[in-house]
Order: structure tokens, then sequence, then C-alpha cells
């Protein structure tokens, strides 16, 4: 209802603005009385623009700001016309773009009759003949079974994905691999948490602590928890965490390192940069935090920093994951 | 334990039951115990077969009074063994059984060995292979080292030689049964597998009809069993091992399956599934189209009608999962469902009613899941109770199950006026959704959402839970498609039609 109210009351501006143009005073009480209007319509206009503009795309709110502003103001009436546009279109038709899973087109015809497929199918071949639903059973099972033989978040999420399959073997198979690696975190942290009940001494206790919190973290890293399953993982990781450093794990890099990730992801940009500070003022290697202290310069919009980091260590740019980052950033 | 089993020199139905009624509670034993009493003109018998007798802890229910037969056969029990003597084995019944595994390698139903339909085959040692050439013969010695080294791609040699006696073991049980087994005028199994084998030996050994009634697919829930397990080995090396490949020894038992259930499809004159998905995969695993058909469940309405009177006006806070405490009915991902909605309604519980002695391992798994999601005092394991006691504390049903057949506990809690939430396995979406405009028509009565997904399963759940207007529709659509489309009475119609033809 605000949004109406803010939008009739630029329109009643700009159309003052007009009026004012049009009336009987002198040429400089006109001037003043349009300016003054079409200012008003312009700066309610572009407000709305800036507060409607999507966040994934704001670098500074105040630049952007002046854009919509300049123009409004520098194209009176129309400009005002264009921003109305643009904020119906922010407003109603423009959605956060969430990445969508992409499916591939057909595989070449030799592809799919190879049924020797080598044994060392990567993530990507394997990925290729899931998604392809007009591949034979046969070699989606074992593009399936390649999968699952890999670890990490990619290979956990396939294999989430491939639950979905409308092939019932196929469905089956990875929900049973899947299964697999979330039971034995799921075991370990179970035990741990009974050695903590019955832990008697407060050394034994952190270090509990400790495996508890890289358990549950555990879960959320190779994402077999995911929306509020994988903040409620992040939580007890954190929880943990906490108490292990109360208990005296306070100096222990890896888990400062740890807690500041922990952070990262709850989007606690202060508390994770304390925590990777003092893992560094503990003896983490450099090298190891740098992608974290990046990010904590990329939250704070920071990009001198940001870069700053990354020439720090021109080896960067070829580690997984990271590298193809720096390669953005760097150039 | 067999002593007190009613004994009879005849039946109108023989019942081919592998690992279910009386000593397993759960759908498909509760379907045959509703089965046997609803046809109470009926003379019926029962061969129980189970693993170990120490698996079974008892029978779970009372024996009607029609169940004028039973006899239980424990498949890997130790049994009695021939004697062990050299002897060469019969040269042409190896030769058969050679051809026989050539022909699993491309299986045409029309050109499967006669041979292998006749219990004589296996029981008289001048036509066939008998139980003591199959244990310690040269031919069979030969045969199986010749199939190890031509198709076995796991190097140990021990475990191929046991994983093949073990699994062909039980054949030779079952067709000393086939031979001694009393006169029925029906043989009705409710799977392939085992029974289904045993099923095919009685009709082709004495010309009466076999029916065939699957509840959930039997070659798919041995398939889910089978990757689950730890005890078959891999003996590979990380060189010998291809990543893409199962192991040769799940592969080897997923195909004896496959093979016991082709050969029941093509013997059983009537093959019914619970619903058209399931006929469909009936027909591509090998079942003759023709002899196919769909007999949904159905249950008893008025049992549970007067428990929709004795409900508390306001929604239960309590989501109750019925069903064994097998990985099949995947309880972790009710659990972790619990862990989210617990977020935004704290005072939320998870009930799990049914026996957890199936698989103590995976029940203690669960357990310790409840633990580590902090959910262990909202979380009641509270075993095996009287669904017409849990109703009425019961908020929404929940079932999250990797595959089902057509869930009778569904139904139950439908009749009951409680609403339900399940995965897309199995009939669960006809029964929640509808199946044809008609059935559509009466709503939703509740959700459906993928396997091993607890967002979805949760999210679902708390709309129903939250809403009192959305829950009132989803009770109204329920009590009305249980009312209307599965009533015990068209299910038993169905039968009688069945029975009565076979007994022509």
């Amino acid at each position: 209802m605000t949004w109406l109210k803010l939008i009739g009351y630029s329109l009643l501006g700009e159309f003052s603005a007009v009026l004012a143009l049009l009336g009987p005073q002198s040429a400089s009480l006109r001037l003043s009385l349009f300016l003054s209007a079409h200012i008003l319509a312009c700066v309610v206009l572009a407000m709305l623009m800036t507060a409607a503009f999507p966040k994934s795309y704001v670098v500074k709110r105040r630049t952007i700001f002046g854009f919509f502003f300049g123009i409004g103001f520098f194209i009176p009436i129309l400009g005002i016309i264009g921003l109305l546009m643009g904020l119906f279109y922010f407003r109603f038709f423009l959605k956060e773009g969430n990445r969508t899973e992409f499916s591939t087109v057909s595989l070449p015809p030799f592809m799919t009759e190879g049924s020797e497929t080598g044994p060392g199918m990567g993530e990507g071949g394997a990925w290729s003949r899931l998604k392809a639903s007009d591949v034979p059973r046969q070699l989606r099972l074992k593009a399936l079974l390649a999968v699952s033989a890999s670890s990490g978040q990619n290979a956990s999420r396939l294999l989430q994905l491939a639950t979905g399959d409308s092939d019932d073997e196929i469905r089956l198979l990875a929900f049973n691999l899947y299964d697999r690696r979330e039971k034995v975190i799921s075991n370990s942290i179970s035990q741990t948490l009974q050695a903590l009940r019955e832990a008697d001494n407060p050394l034994k206790r952190r270090d509990l602590c400790r495996v508890l919190a890289f358990s549950y973290w555990e879960v959320v890293y190779n994402d077999l928890a995911r929306d509020e399953l994988a903040v409620f993982f992040v939580r007890q990781s954190l929880e943990y965490a906490r108490q292990a450093v109360e208990l005296g794990g306070g100096s222990d890099p890896a888990l400062l390192v740890l807690m500041g990730r922990l952070y990262l992801k709850q989007g606690d940009v202060e508390r994770a940069g304390e925590a990777i500070r003092t893992a560094l003022e503990h003896g983490v290697h450099r090298d190891r935090v740098i992608p974290y202290l990046a990010e904590l310069a990329y939250r704070r919009r920071d990009f001198e920093e940001l870069k700053q980091y990354f020439q720090s260590d021109p080896l960067l740019r070829h580690k997984p994951g990271i590298g193809p980052v720096v390669q953005f950033w760097m150039g | 334990m067999s002593h007190n089993f009613p004994k009879s020199d005849q039946v109108d139905i023989m019942l081919l039951l592998e690992g279910t009624f009386p000593y397993v509670s759960g759908g498909v034993s509760s379907w045959v115990n509703q089965i046997i009493r609803g046809f109470p003109d009926y003379r019926f018998g029962a061969i129980f077969l189970g693993s170990h007798r120490d698996d079974y802890s008892g029978m779970k229910y009372e024996l009607p009074a029609n169940l004028v037969h039973l006899e239980a056969v424990y498949l890997h029990d130790p049994h009695e063994k021939p004697e062990i003597e050299a002897h060469d084995g019969n040269s042409s019944a190896f030769e058969v059984i050679g051809r026989l595994h050539d022909w699993f390698m491309a299986p045409d139903p029309d050109r499967l060995e006669n041979a292998f339909k006749d219990i004589n085959f296996y029981l008289d040692p001048a036509s066939g292979v008998d139980y003591r050439q199959f244990l310690h013969s040269r031919r069979s010695w030969n045969h199986i080292t010749r199939m190890y080294q031509e198709r076995c791609s796991d190097p140990s040699f021990v475990d191929y030689f046991w994983t093949a006696r073990n699994m062909h073991a039980p054949i030779w049980i079952l067709a000393g049964i086939a031979g001694r087994l009393i006169p029925a005028r029906v043989y009705h199994t409710v799977s392939t597998g085992y029974a289904g084998f045993l099923g095919a030996l009685l009709h082709y050994h004495t010309g009466r009809p076999l029916i065939l009634s699957e509840h959930g697919i039997y070659t798919k829930e041995r398939r889910i069993d089978i990757f689950n397990s730890d005890w078959i080995q891999d003996n590979r090396n990380a060189l010998q091992k291809d990543p893409t490949e199962i192991s040769y020894f799940r592969d080897l038992w997923i195909r004896f399956f496959e093979t016991l259930g082709r050969f029941c499809y093509g013997s059983s004159g009537t093959i019914v599934s619970l619903f058209e998905g399931a006929r469909l995969r009936q027909i591509a695993d090998g079942a003759p189209a023709e002899h196919t058909g769909v007999i949904p469940n159905g249950i008893d309405v008025d049992r549970y009608a007067p428990l929709r009177q004795t409900r508390p006006e306001i929604i239960p806070q309590v989501l109750t999962l019925l069903g064994r405490v097998v990985p099949i009915k995947d309880i972790k991902n009710f659990i972790r469902a619990i862990r989210i909605i617990a977020n935004h309604l704290p005072q939320v519980e998870g009930w799990i009613i049914g026996p957890d002695d199936e698989d103590p391992k995976y029940a203690d798994e669960c357990r310790a899941l409840a633990e580590s999601l902090a959910v262990a005092d909202r979380i009641k394991f509270l075993g095996f109770r009287d669904p017409l006691e849990i109703f009425p504390q019961t908020g929404v049903l929940v079932l999250s199950s990797i595959s089902e057949g057509l869930p009778l506990v569904l139904l139950e809690a439908f009749a009951a006026g409680i609403p339900a939430v399940a995965t897309d396995v199995g009939a669960c979406r006809q029964l929640i959704l509808g199946h044809g405009s008609e059935d559509e028509a009466l709503g939703a009565a509740g959700g459906v959402v993928g396997i091993n997904n607890p967002q979805a399963l949760a999210e679902e759940a708390l709309r129903l839970l939250i809403d009192p207007v959305l829950w009132k529709q989803a009770q109204q659509a329920a009590v009305s498609r249980v009312e209307r489309f599965y009533t015990q009475q068209k299910m038993f119609d169905s039968y009688h039609d069945l029975y009565r033809k076979g007994m022509l």
C-alpha cells in the first residue's frame, strides 16, 4: 500500500511540475516551482526503484539511486514514465534468479551405444548420462555408481537429484547410496554424543565437543542436509564449537577457522572475521584462510581488499574450487 | 512350534506366503488375514516360507477358523542333508542345467526347458538332478567351476561356491514341498520369489490354477534389500574394481530373483496388482499382459468410521507413521521432517507405530538420528499398537516409504477421518489425490512429496497441522474416497470371482 501511495505522490509531483510550467507566474518562480515538484517526483521514484532493484546486482545503493534519479531528472516526463515502467517490471515480473538445473540434449548415438564405459567416468560424464532419460537404464545405473565412488558436495547433490528420478531402479539405488553416506556421519555423531554424556573431565569434553562440531559441519559440507535441516546442522556445529572453545579450545586454529566458516554461513560477517583473525593469531597458515578472508571482503563490498588477498597468493588461481573465482576477479 | 498347526487332507485354496502372515505383521499379512476371514465358506491352507526359525518371535495373528491347514518351512535353517558319497551325477540332466544357465543370459519365456516345470527333475535322480547330486556330484562341481571361470568377476571362488549353494538349495526344498503337499483346488501366492516358484511348481505338478497377487513388486523389494545388505561380499581390490559396476554377488542375487519372478509370471493364470503402475511394471518384468489385472485393496470402513466422532475438536499436534521400522519405510526421512516441523511447532510429536525387531540395527540407527537431530524427546517409538487406539490422537498420518504397494494403512487412516502426507511411491498419489476425474473431483486427502525430501514432507504436514480449514477439507476428501472406491466388499467381490473361476 505504501508503494502505491509513494507512486501516487511522485505522479502528483510530476503533474504539478508540468502545471507549474504552464502557470501565470513569473518565469523564475515557474522554474523553481517546476524544479521543486520535479525533484520530489524523481527522488520518490528513484528511491522506489533502488529498493526494488535486484539485490544480487547491487554494488552501491547510492550509485543506483543516483542513476535512477538522473534518468528521471534529466528526461522530464518521459524519464518518469520509463521509471514507472521499470518499477512495474521489477515489482511484478522480476524474480530472483535461482540457478536452474540444466538438462542435457540427447547424447550422440555412439556414446549411448558404448556400454564399455571407462572405469574413470568423471562427474561430468556421469551427470550427463544421468540427466539424459533416453540413455539405457544400465548405462545410467553405471553412471550413478560412478558418482557414488567419488566424494564431496557434487556427488551428494547428484545422488539427491537422482532420488527424484522417474525410473524406480535409479531412484532406489540413488537413495541407497545417499543413505549410506549420511549414515556414516549420523552414527558418528550419535556415538560422540553418547561419549560426551559419559565424559567426566573437561579435557575429554572439549575434545568430544570439537569432534561433534566437525561432524555436524561434515553433513553441511557434503551437502547431505538442505534448507532448514542445513540451518540446524550449522547451528549445532557452532554450538559445539563454542562449547569446545569455552572448555579451553580457544587456541585451536582449525576450530577457529571452522567457527569462521560457520559464522559466514550464517551471514555474521563481523564474528566470522573475528574468528578467522584469531585463527591467524594462533598460527593457522594464511593460505588456508585466504578464500574466507576474500569472502569477508566481498561481503563488505571491499573489492580492493578482495583483490589484494588474491594477489598475495599467485598459486591460488590454479587451485580447484577457488581458482575460477580468482581468475574472474584478477583476469 | 509346528505341533499346534491345523492340519487337513485337502483345501479349497492354498496360500503360499513368504515372510508374511502369520509370523510377520504388516500390510500384506493384514490383507491375508482379511482375505481368509472374508471367505468363511472356503477352506484355506497356507504354507509359510521363512528364512530362519529364530527370526520370528511367534504368531502375530490369531488363526482364522477356516484356515484348516498350516505349514511353516524355514528355507535357510540347517536341514537334513543326504550322506556324502562320490558320484558323477546325471549327465543329460546337467546338460539341461547348462542350457538353462545359457537361457538366463537371454531369457525367452517360450524357450524355457520343460524339464524345469516337472518336480521330478528335482526329486528323481534318474530323470533329473536331485538334492544329493546338486550337493555332492562331480558334474555339479564342474558346472559351478565353469560358471565361475566364465562369468564371475569376483576373485573369491570360495564366496562364489557358497553363494551358488545357498542360493539354489531352497529350490530342492521347495520341490520337496510341492511333491508332498496336500491337494488344493486353487493355489494363491502373494509374491513371486520362493513362494511364487513353489506356486509355479504346484501348478505344473497338479494342473490346478495359480493366482498371483503382488502387493509390492517382489523383485524390486529384493533389489532394495540387496543394495542395503552388508553381508554380500565384494572381494575385488582397488585395481580390479570398476566403480560403475555393482558387486558380482549382488548382481547374481538380483538376477536370481528376477528369474524366479519370470518363472512365476509364466505359470500364473491370473496376475493381480494393486494399481495400474504396478501392473505395467509386472509386464515389463516378464508378466504376460493378457493375464494381468488390477484389484485395489479395500478395508472394512465401518470398523474405523466411529473414530471420526471421538476425535478432539482441535487437530492433535501428532504425526503418526504406521509401519515396520525397516529401511524401505525410510523412517529416517520422517525423523528429519519432525526436526523441521519442530522448528515451527515446538510441541509437535512424531509417533512411530510398528514393530522394530525386524531390523534392530536400522531401528538403532533411527534412534541415533533422532538424538543427533535433538528430537529424541519428540519422537516416540511405540511398537506395535492397535490403530484404533492411535488414530484419535493423530493429527496427520505420514508415510515416508521409498517403496509401497497400495498401503492399507492410508485407507484405514482415511476411514478414521485422518488426512495423510505420503511419498510419491506405489499407489500413494492415487490414494491421496485421486485417480480419474470422478475420484480427483473429491479433492486432495493430504499431500504427496518426493522420496528423501524431508523439507517437502515437513512443509506438507505443517500445512495441514496449522490450517484447520485445509485439514477439514482433506478429511472430507479422505472419507469420501475410501467410502466410494476402497471398500472391503469391492475387493471381496473381485476375489470371489477369481476363486470361483479357479475352482471350476
